[in-house]
């Protein structure tokens, strides 16, 4: 469901996105930090712990992450021994660290002392103690950081790799301000020049146009770009600024290899639609991979059509996403391990399957779990659940008929013809003398355990329908939205429901099967109308029940792809509690 | 008597206290708008030249009501064919500045009714389509 907030409301959100682009550095438990030499004075230094130990830097091959704009040290995830820089820590012979400037820090330009003078002292210290060159990896304006802190300290630097840094700027950025501020004359100007730019400026146009009111402008998804817009960096990384060119040259003995977003965005009006090249949606390929002396650039291509760019966690090409592509992490591994003397070491199982990779597990649906609900005096509510297997959403009109009234999830239901949707049947029954209203809300994100990610940002969207008596309520908290309905004994209510699974049918995931994509399920949440007992028992078959480790009020109905965080899932199946 | 006194009187006072509070609070959402630098945002029936936007975009000259930056990137003929309608949902439009959007459902003959969005930018007292898509 798109939501749309006021403006007051919107700034506050973006304020609110700002500070919790900081949390990651302060809300996670305290990292080691590195030795009290480089310590003093470089609090932005932290070693990464998600390979499991804290190896020593001295002796070591150090590699330093650098986070981007509007972002921090988290976007790395330096607690998961899943993540990039988790792997890289567990290589033998690496010690890794995040450099991380966060908060209103992180929309400072990259001269600012704490960024990029900082940068430098903290890859001196490094090298000094460890006897090794560093290895740079630095996302977005973090590799302009490095830009200016290896003009500095070149001596010190194997190898950069940069993700979707803009080496020129941002041509998007620089028309989208542009836009915003009614420079339609400049506009013109820069058309002119370039021609080729028109499409960029159109999209652009549409863009700015979706996101009038839309609330969450969080950093996955591409109404982001109005927070840096509106920071004092966003002038420094207009197209061709002076402010980056007068950072310091590119020494010529320092490696640089360029990892880039590629998107290609299907925008128009109704049957006349036109693919645009995007970029990674702030930063334009050419941006991106200006400056690559390591060999050719590494680049991740995605096709998207124009809503469902807009309304999912955008896109593993889209630049924020960037440092978590599964084929840019895996170059970027590549250069790490034969770095340190192991090229052939391969990164561990992703916690995100491979878009190429073939299903691991069985095709997920046609499962069926009974949840019973009962207090202590006599009276139950059971629901009965039954998943279908994922079908194309085109095969099913009534789920968009439906999503007109009632649906929940990150985004909306959107390109009909790139979803799948798994069918779900709720029938509820009452056994007692009371009439009771139960409420049900299927949640379909969060399922992922502390330390874990999820595999794939697509979107899961809820679909109910309530032709058959139930109401629709949009709640203004987590729960989204939730169904109701009046029961009465002797007469069940049945609700059809629909998981819907944007994007889900596209190149990368031709069969759309939520187990090669790693949509794992949906948790009911039910308030069966009356207080029940402590237990709520359930019994099942098929692959789609299971229950969490840590929430037995919070059953957990598994659709397809791997469980994260929750513990002994198979066993429990079609047990009761 | 004294108790019916007693309740007018705590009405009178709840009803006080509840002026105070949406005073209060509407002068801190406008006083917030304001401190932030929020461009004018708007919600709720699009106005009556956007209205007028798309019924130029169903009809055979639809391209004059596209942005030129995107009337210059689509193919050639008509945009919607004849009998195309669309009706915006009440409360969709949503408006930052010199943009907005709205949903409706978009009815093509021949085809089955669509959930869609118009994007909009006001250029010179006009507003312009920037896209069509279906959600």
């Amino acid at each position: 469901m798109k939501a749309h907030l006021s403006g007051a409301a919107a700034v506050a959100l973006m304020v609110c996105a700002l500070v919790l682009a900081a949390l990651p550095a302060s809300a996670l438990p305290a990292a080691p930090r590195v030795s009290p030499e480089c310590q003093a004075g470089l609090t932005q230094l932290s070693q990464v712990t998600g390979g499991g130990g804290v190896p020593s830097l001295k002796g070591s091959r150090p590699v330093i992450f650098v986070n981007g704009i509007a972002s921090g040290p988290g976007v790395w995830k330096p607690y998961s021994p899943t993540s990039l820089a988790g792997q890289v820590s567990a290589i033998p012979g690496v010690s890794a660290w995040t450099f991380g400037y966060s908060g209103k820090l992180s929309l400072q330009w990259v001269t600012n002392q704490e960024i990029g003078p900082d940068l430098a002292k903290a890859i001196t210290c490094l090298a000094g103690i460890s006897g090794h060159k560093v290895i740079v990896v630095a996302h977005s304006m973090g590799g302009l950081a490095a830009q200016y802190a290896i003009g500095q300290e070149a001596s010190h630097v194997a190898e950069l790799v940069t993700i979707g840094t803009p080496f020129e700027g941002s041509q998007i950025l620089t028309i989208a301000e542009d836009l915003i501020d009614g420079k339609n004359g400049a506009l013109d100007e820069l058309i002119s020049r370039n021609p080729s730019l028109i499409a960029t400026a159109a999209l652009t146009e549409a863009i700015l146009s979706a996101c009038a009111g839309v609330a969450d402008h969080t950093d996955t998804n591409l109404c982001w770009l109005a927070s840096v817009l509106r920071s004092p960096v966003g002038t420094a990384l207009e197209a061709h600024s002076s402010a980056i060119s007068q950072l310091p040259a590119w020494p010529a003995g320092v490696r640089v290899l360029d990892t880039a977003g590629d998107m290609q965005v299907s925008v128009g009006v109704f049957d006349h639609v036109k693919d645009v090249d995007f970029g990674d949606g702030a930063v334009t390929l050419s941006s991106a991979t200006a400056h690559g002396t390591a060999g050719p650039p590494v680049i991740a291509s995605c096709h998207k059509t124009f809503s469902h760019l807009l309304s999912i966690d955008a896109s593993l090409c889209f630049h924020t996403s960037l440092p978590h592509n599964p084929r840019i992490d895996a170059a970027i591994f590549r250069v790490i391990s034969a770095a340190a003397g192991h090229p052939a070491l391969a990164p561990a199982p992703a916690h995100r399957p491979s878009p190429t990779s073939k299903p691991s597990s069985p095709r997920a649906g046609s499962g069926t779990a009974t949840f019973t609900y009962s207090d202590n005096n006599g009276d139950s509510l059971t629901q009965s659940y039954s998943f279908g297997s994922p079908v194309p959403e085109r095969q099913l009109p009534q789920v968009a008929q439906a999503a007109s009234s009632c649906e929940v999830g990150t985004g909306s239901v959107t390109n009909v013809s790139d979803n799948m949707a798994i069918p779900v049947t709720v029938t509820s029954t009452l056994n007692s003398d009371i009439s009771v209203s139960p409420t049900l809300a299927l949640l379909g994100s969060d399922m992922f355990g502390a330390g874990a990610s999820a595999p794939v940002p697509l979107d899961e969207v809820l679909v109910y329908d309530t032709g058959q008596g139930y109401t629709c309520t949009d709640e203004a908290d987590d729960n989204g939205t939730v169904v109701s309905i009046s029961l009465t004994q002797g007469s069940p209510g049945t609700l059809n429901a629909w998981v819907v699974l944007n994007g889900a049918v596209s190149p990368a995931y031709p069969d759309g099967n939520p187990a090669s994509i790693g949509v794992t399920g949906v948790a009911p949440q039910v308030n069966p109308g009356f207080s029940p007992s402590a237990t709520v028992r359930y019994t099942g078959s098929g692959p789609a029940v299971c229950t969490s480790s840590d929430a037995a009020q919070s059953p957990f109905l598994h659709i397809g792809g791997t469980v994260y965080g929750w513990e002994d899932c198979n066993s429990r199946l079609s047990s009761a509690g | 008597m004294w108790t019916t006194h007693r309740g007018r009187r705590r009405l009178a006072i709840a009803v006080g206290a509840a002026v105070v509070v949406v005073v209060l609070i509407t002068a801190i959402v406008l006083a917030v708008q304001r401190s932030a630098g929020a461009g004018p945002a708007a919600q709720g029936q699009e106005p009556a030249g956007a209205r007028a936007a798309v019924g130029l975009l169903l009809s055979a000259g639809g391209r004059k009501a596209v942005a030129p930056d995107m009337a210059s990137v689509l193919g050639p003929g008509r945009l919607f064919p004849p009998g195309a309608t669309f009706s915006a949902k009440p409360g969709t439009w949503h408006q930052v500045g010199s943009f907005a959007n709205v949903t409706g459902i978009l009815q093509v003959p021949g085809r089955a009714a669509l959930l869609a969005e118009i994007g909009f930018m006001r250029r010179g007292g006009r507003w312009l389509v920037t896209f069509e898509a279906q959600k």
